[in-house]
């Protein structure tokens, strides 16, 4: 009779708090990681609320003044707001447009090679820049680019394409291209290999029927390779879009030596670079905070929302 | 990959293979090419590059820019500091991310979920540079080698891939151990660790590559120069500004000229050493990686 007049949750408490004890290693094995995860993750979450609050430093972080959204207000009013879209936008769009397919061409072009040994070597070759570090890529870029002695304007004279050395980085219509195309150079053969597994798990009896239609390997390629990485590169295109607003952070840092190089300032400026010199050089954490706050709020919009399709 | 090498190519024409041959030669060139004439420079003579011209093969051979490298003190101070961070960082960063895959890929765990929903959400929101930065200050990492190793230690992408492995073990062999009394940290040490090499060393040689080419953290996060590593050293080098310092310290005890080291020599030198650890375990890492690759890909 006592027993069943206890609540129902009683019992069933107790033998998960027994399972839980009696599981106390397992527990404790994750202890370590679950410490980074809370305090290296959530804790900065809650750190968001400064984006709403006018913090200043010394601070307990939530306990300053509200201020509602003016700081998101202020930010869509100062002058340079539209060019710093406008330059992250453009530049995402140009890495999206020249950087997205130039893999996958490449991959259907390894994918051609009829001697196993030579596209091992070539793959071999071109993972090589994946694995180099920005600082050293974008030291030989430059150097390449160099009106003084660079490889790239020796060989412009040496064509007789240009007769002035060009200075690449020092006028503002080159930066966007240099930096969408070092992007290409360091990860193009890396991003093959996504490709290429695609390609390997299409069913060869395809290419069969193709052959007996009559198929070229040029139509091959066309109508049972492409198709066959369809769903890839769809994937792929969804996540790649989803960072519009998540530039080659990194890359434009080095390029324009953390904003110094004043003749590209224009176009070189984008979300990232400007959360970094307002939010921390300049201690406008709060400020910052909201403008990253507004380009994180973008990406996770633009993921669910192609997630959706 | 081993489907594609059966497919059996017909109805080619040889213009088409010249073509495919060609292409491949060409971007195999255009990647190699930089590095190569990198380490010509590096070991030509500076005055010599200076008259341009020099592309696979060095003119003047000498060794004068490396040894104006080690000469200077910020170099091996830095290079250790990398070596530390890269070590520590990725050995952490495999015991911490190992030991929290291992109690959610075991179906009796109570509470997997609740942990796992924990983990998940932070691949998807994170706090963002600021709020990142003011945690940082609060506790005191700031201007400490911790924050090269500490913050990474957990990656949620790694530790599912490492999960998904530990799901691929048969539980025969943990029951079995437990028959003869071992406790589940002995198991996971003795079998588990041992049983998913392939997948642990794939994560540890990623994390060790993406510690020593890491220069961000150390920009943002440490104001004391003797905590930076060697990619930050480099970026002052590639910077000119910090160069005649480094030309007046390296002339002035190999007694040589100043004019005789130039900054490109000398930058060329600088990205070679930066460099050369990555190309050594390079033959490993992209075996192993292709590999890793392909487990991501098959998780999502």
């Amino acid at each position: 009779m006592t027993q069943s007049k206890l609540p129902i949750g009683f019992p069933r408490l107790r033998h998960t708090l027994r399972t839980v004890w009696n599981q106390r290693t397992l527990h404790l094995m994750m202890l370590p990681g679950l410490a980074c995860l809370l305090l290296f993750s959530y804790v900065p979450m809650y750190g968001i609320v400064i984006a709403f609050q006018n913090y200043q430093l010394g601070d307990v972080i939530g306990m300053s003044s509200w201020v509602g959204f003016q700081y998101f207000v202020d930010f869509f009013q100062t002058r340079d707001v539209w060019q710093i879209l406008r330059n992250t936008v453009a530049m995402s769009m140009l890495r999206l447009l020249v950087g997205f397919p130039v893999p996958i061409l490449l991959a259907l072009l390894l994918n051609e090679c009829q001697s196993q040994g030579y596209k091992r070597v070539v793959q071999t070759v071109s993972y090589l820049p994946h694995f180099i570090s920005w600082v050293v890529v974008t030291a030989i870029v430059m150097q390449f680019l160099s009106n003084d002695d660079g490889a790239v304007n020796e060989l412009l004279l040496s064509l007789r394409l240009i007769d002035q050395p060009i200075m690449f980085m020092g006028e503002s219509r080159y930066f966007w291209m240099i930096v969408v195309l070092s992007d290409v150079w360091k990860n193009v053969g890396w991003n093959t290999i996504i490709y290429l597994s695609a390609i390997s798990s299409i069913n060869m009896e395809l290419y069969d029927a193709a052959a007996i239609d009559g198929a070229n390997r040029l139509q091959e390629a066309r109508h049972v390779t492409a198709p066959g990485i369809a769903p890839t590169v769809i994937i792929l295109l969804i996540l790649q879009i989803s960072k519009l607003l998540n530039t080659s952070f990194e890359e434009i840092m080095l390029f324009t030596n953390d904003m110094k190089n004043s003749m590209v300032k224009d176009v070189a400026e984008v979300i990232d670079t400007y959360v970094l010199r307002y939010g921390i050089r300049q201690m406008r954490f709060s400020y910052a905070a909201a403008v990253g706050l507004f380009c994180s709020i973008v990406s996770i919009l633009l993921a669910g929302d192609f997630q959706l399709h | 990959m081993r489907k594609s090498a059966v497919r059996k190519i017909r109805n080619g024409s040889v213009w088409f293979d010249v073509f495919v041959y060609v292409v491949m030669f060409l971007v195999a060139a255009v990647t190699l090419y930089p590095f190569l004439n990198t380490v010509v420079v590096s070991l030509n003579d500076g005055i010599d590059t200076a008259r341009g011209g020099l592309t696979l093969c060095p003119r003047k051979f000498t060794l004068s820019n490396y040894r104006a490298v080690f000469i200077d003190t910020r170099i091996p101070r830095a290079f250790l500091i990398s070596v530390a961070r890269t070590v520590l960082g990725s050995a952490l960063a495999a015991i911490a991310t190992g030991l929290f895959a291992y109690p959610l890929s075991r179906p009796y765990f109570r509470g997997r979920h609740i942990y796992r929903t924990l983990a998940l959400i932070t691949m998807y929101f994170s706090g963002g540079l600021i709020p990142q930065y003011l945690l940082y200050m609060k506790i005191g990492l700031l201007n400490s080698f911790w924050v090269y190793v500490l913050p990474g230690m957990l990656n949620v992408y790694q530790m599912l891939i490492i999960r998904t492995y530990f799901l691929g073990i048969p539980m025969e062999f943990e029951e079995s151990a437990f028959v003869d009394g071992a406790k589940h940290l002995r198991v996971f040490f003795q079998i588990m660790l041992p049983l998913s090499m392939p997948v642990i060393a794939v994560i540890i040689l990623y994390n060790a590559v993406s510690q020593w080419n890491s220069w961000f953290n150390a920009y943002i996060y440490i104001r004391n120069r003797r905590l930076l590593p060697l990619q930050s050293i480099l970026i002052e080098i590639v910077n000119v500004n910090k160069m005649s310092e480094l030309e007046e310290m390296a002339s002035a005890e190999i007694g040589m000229a100043a004019q005789q080291l130039t900054t490109r020599s000398v930058t060329a030198a600088v990205m070679i050493v930066t460099c050369l650890p990555i190309i050594c375990v390079y033959p490993f890492l992209q075996e192993y990686f292709v590999k890793g690759v392909m487990i991501g890909s098959v998780n999502r």
